[in-house]
């Protein structure tokens, strides 16, 4: 079947930035086209079943070279030229797996194989769970009043995902090695068991105080500068509350300044007490779940959507603008060209791009990190030692947001990579987290399954000129917690392509719309 | 389940004041939980149909309109006996929420076959539906089933297959339709029915109910389509609970085929509760966002 011939848009990558401005161009009238050479939504944004995570592991391990054939240059008008879409960037790399499972099952084999396998989780076993398994290539946590709420709230694309809150928030201690959980609520400071009746109301002074903030600015006045650790000495808070407030609330390394600590600690405290007990909520099914809302949401206004489908050939004018792309031979005029930076031909960029690099893991484990009685989703942020480089976030997941069979959980980390070595960046943390004795009374869950890699990170929003017109380069993810770098990029792009049209106004619900032609058809058949 | 609603209602009544304002909260708050509750919570509502909607919105203008000279003493005695209206009406209705799903390939009729379930339309004319996600429509089952019915339609441009999982999550049903006069439609329909039990299914595994329209049947059939045995051997094979001639112009077979998924659902709703009920703290970003955290206190 032929694509049309003409498409206001063609966005290429489904992942959350490009979904986003996908929807907001076709929610304003606009005819998007929107592919993905993936065979699945959301590019390096998507949630996986487990068969499709080893898959990808594979595949990033034999890069496969390119297929694509050059288009044919005769079709070509004098003034065109044409850019060759065969090697694109690459912003995965470093990619290792580690099947855990495999191992015990062979171990074990010669004992008793039917009751070791209700038991264990061996491969096999997690294959047939398959389906059960949503397994996110970019973690995410979304603050109950950040910037991803309120656009899925003013756009009524929230109709397309469901949530559940993150149920607790961790610290970890360095002197006990051990996770204990932080209080987010009055509730949870008082009923708190680790912390003195002192330690209790000066933290709960010191909270709010800066929910109070006007007060809390005539107070930070000499810190602005110093360090955040300082200041919270200056407030009489223990040891403990200080590494709760600097990893749980802030979210800031220790000498990072006060003033800049002091943004981490009001977004978390103004995300407090909307929907659960702590300031976050994530998506049934994983963060896959988001680029697809928004996929869905332009699809129902009017795009095209194609999976398995990548550009050929990108034509530009003697300006060096964009008129046209190929893909499948088919010739097709647009206007604008947005593409993700992993699926941007290589010889549109800059020669020389700056880049950060994140290191990242997914680990499957029987059991959860700090074990409790219901089933949880857990977050924390560790603090950098001598161990690890940079901070890490960790977050677990499982069955409670319908990521995992029963019983199972995995845990992503990621964080800023010093080494450009994802399993020399992560390893140390999945020792502090996992049991890698093969002990049999160790309290810390066994891995089953892992997998390192590393990411760079390119700000494509303003560090380069582009060498061509009208199309735009969509950065990848950043190392952040909620979505604000993606959607003010979008934004920013839909806004430069479309300046007097407004950003994702609210979708009608179905019982809104009224059928004009139907009210007519009904009529016409009263005459008859 | 039952319980859990009382519950609910014990608590508001437990937190009522008999100020106006708050007589007036109290009956907004019947009048969304019976309209914006999700999916998920099905269970939880076994209460409330159009009908007790439209008592609560009369009776809440009514309050509005004779504010000024009723007594407050007034005003809760009627919102007394609109909680009991309310717990009566909850106990003897039972009230299902179906997402369907309608699919196959461009031009056999799936949109018609919408407008006419739901609409009692039938249009010539082909109509994008640019931003219409679902069609909705109340069923009376019997005398103590209400079931809402959401249809979902391919959205217009996912045709080249690839459906987002928004799509398909969560449906217990599905339509798929061919078109009788092309042969390659049918073919298609393999496809379809794969892709479908591949990204959905029944929380014990099994696929979920699907029924096979052999839509524009008022026009000249292809060979295949004719043969009844073949047909049922088509279904048997690709595991399909049935399978009806069609025609959404001259309304042929279509509230039959419909009843007919819609009992083979009701069949295996009993597997549903289950999830239904574990997932009851899922947050509806669209219904929750006015509710203000009173209750909560932060640190």
């Amino acid at each position: 079947m032929e694509l049309d011939d003409h498409f206001d848009l063609v966005v290429v990558g489904t992942g959350v930035t490009e979904s986003i401005v996908a929807a907001a161009a076709a929610r304003v009238g606009k005819s998007v086209l929107h592919l993905d050479a993936n065979d699945h939504y959301g590019n390096e944004w998507a949630s996986l079943s487990f068969s499709q995570i080893n898959e990808w592991c594979k595949r990033l391990n034999h890069a496969v070279s390119s297929d694509q054939t050059m288009p044919d240059h005769s079709e070509l008008s004098g003034e065109e030229s044409i850019i060759d879409c065969s090697e694109n960037f690459v912003t995965i790399f470093n990619c290792s797996m580690i099947d855990y499972s495999l191992k015990e099952q062979r171990d074990d084999d010669g004992e008793n194989p039917n009751e070791n396998r209700d038991r264990q989780w061996t491969f096999e076993k997690l294959t047939e769970n398959d389906r059960r398994f949503s397994i996110d290539l970019c973690p995410r946590l979304l603050f109950s009043r950040g910037s991803m709420v309120d656009i899925l709230v003013q756009s009524n694309i929230s109709r397309y995902l469901e949530f559940k809150p993150l149920t607790r928030l961790l610290s970890y201690l360095k002197e006990s090695r051990e996770l204990i959980d932080v209080p987010c609520s009055r509730a949870d400071v008082f009923s708190n068991k680790l912390i003195s009746v002192i330690e209790k109301r000066i933290l709960m002074r010191f909270m709010t105080e800066c929910i109070d903030q006007t007060n809390i600015s005539q107070q930070l006045e000499g810190f602005e500068e110093r360090p955040f650790k300082e200041f919270l000495k200056s407030k009489d808070l223990s040891e403990v509350l200080q590494q709760f407030i600097i990893n749980a609330v802030a979210m800031v390394d220790e000498n990072e300044t006060t003033e800049n600590a002091m943004v981490g600690v009001n977004r978390f405290l103004s995300s407090l007490g909307r929907f659960g007990n702590t300031p976050f909520i994530l998506p049934l099914y994983g963060s896959g779940e988001i680029p697809q809302a928004f996929c869905r949401l332009c699809a129902v206004f009017g795009g095209t959507y194609c999976l398995k489908r990548s550009l050929n050939g990108i034509i530009v004018d003697t300006n060096s603008k964009v008129t046209h792309v190929i893909t499948n031979n088919q010739r097709i005029k647009c206007e604008y060209l947005v593409t993700s930076l992993s699926q941007t031909p290589k010889c549109m960029l800059p020669e020389k791009l700056s880049y950060t690099v994140l290191s990242k893991a997914v680990f499957i484990s029987n059991g959860s990190v700090k074990p409790s009685n219901k089933e949880e989703s857990s977050f924390f942020r560790l603090a950098a030692d001598e161990e690890i480089d940079h901070a890490v976030y960790v977050l677990e997941v499982g069955n409670d947001i319908h990521v995992a069979p029963k019983g199972v959980f995995i845990v992503y980390c990621w964080c800023l990579s010093k080494n450009e070595d994802a399993k020399k960046d992560l390893l140390p943390v999945a020792k502090k987290l996992f049991d890698f004795s093969c002990s049999e009374n160790s309290s810390k869950p066994k891995l089953l399954w892992s997998c390192y890699y590393n990411q760079k990170f390119v700000d494509c929003s303003n560090n380069f000129e582009m060498k061509i017109k009208s199309a735009f380069v969509v950065s990848p993810p950043m190392n952040e917690l909620d979505y604000d770098f993606a959607i003010s990029e979008a934004r920013q792009i839909f806004s430069t392509m479309f300046p007097d049209s407004e950003f994702l106004p609210r979708a009608p619900d179905p019982d809104e719309i009224v059928f004009d032609d139907l009210l007519v058809d009904a009529s016409e058949n009263a005459m008859h | 389940m039952d319980d859990e609603k009382r519950d609910d209602t014990d608590k508001n009544e437990s937190s009522d004041d008999e100020s106006n304002s708050e007589a007036e909260e109290f009956i907004s708050s019947i009048g969304s939980s019976s309209s914006s509750s999700s999916l998920k919570t099905i269970d939880d509502k076994c209460c409330g149909g159009d009908e007790m909607r439209q008592l609560i919105t009369n009776d809440s203008h009514d309050i509005e309109a004779k504010q000024s000279f009723r007594s407050e003493a007034a005003i809760y005695d009627q919102e007394e006996k609109l909680k009991k209206t309310f717990a009566e009406i909850k106990k003897h209705t039972k009230e299902y929420f179906f997402k369907l799903l309608v699919i196959g390939e461009i031009g056999t009729g799936k949109t018609s076959f919408i407008n006419r379930y739901v609409h009692k339309q039938f249009s010539t004319q082909y109509r994008a539906t640019i931003g219409l996600d679902f069609a909705l429509k109340v069923i009376n089952w019997d005398k103590n089933t209400i079931i809402r019915l959401q249809l979902w339609d391919i959205a217009g441009q996912e045709r080249f297959g690839s459906m987002t999982r928004v799509y398909y999550k969560e449906a217990v049903g599905a339509f798929v339709v061919f078109d009788v006069t092309r042969k390659q439609s049918l073919d298609h329909v393999i496809k379809w029915k794969s892709d479908l039990d591949a990204k959905v299914c029944l929380p014990d595994g099994e696929p979920i109910p699907s029924v096979l329209l052999a839509n524009k049947c008022d026009l000249n059939k292809d060979e295949y389509a004719t043969n009844a045995s073949l047909m049922n051997q088509f279904c048997e094979k690709h595991q399909f609970s049935g399978w009806f001639y069609t025609s959404a112009k001259n309304n042929i077979n279509i509230d039959e085929c419909a009843n007919f998924l819609i009992s083979k659902v009701l069949e295996k709703h009993t597997l549903f509760l289950d999830s239904w009920h574990l997932n009851s703290d899922i947050l509806n970003l669209s219904a929750n966002v006015e509710e203000a955290n009173r209750n909560r206190c932060r640190c």
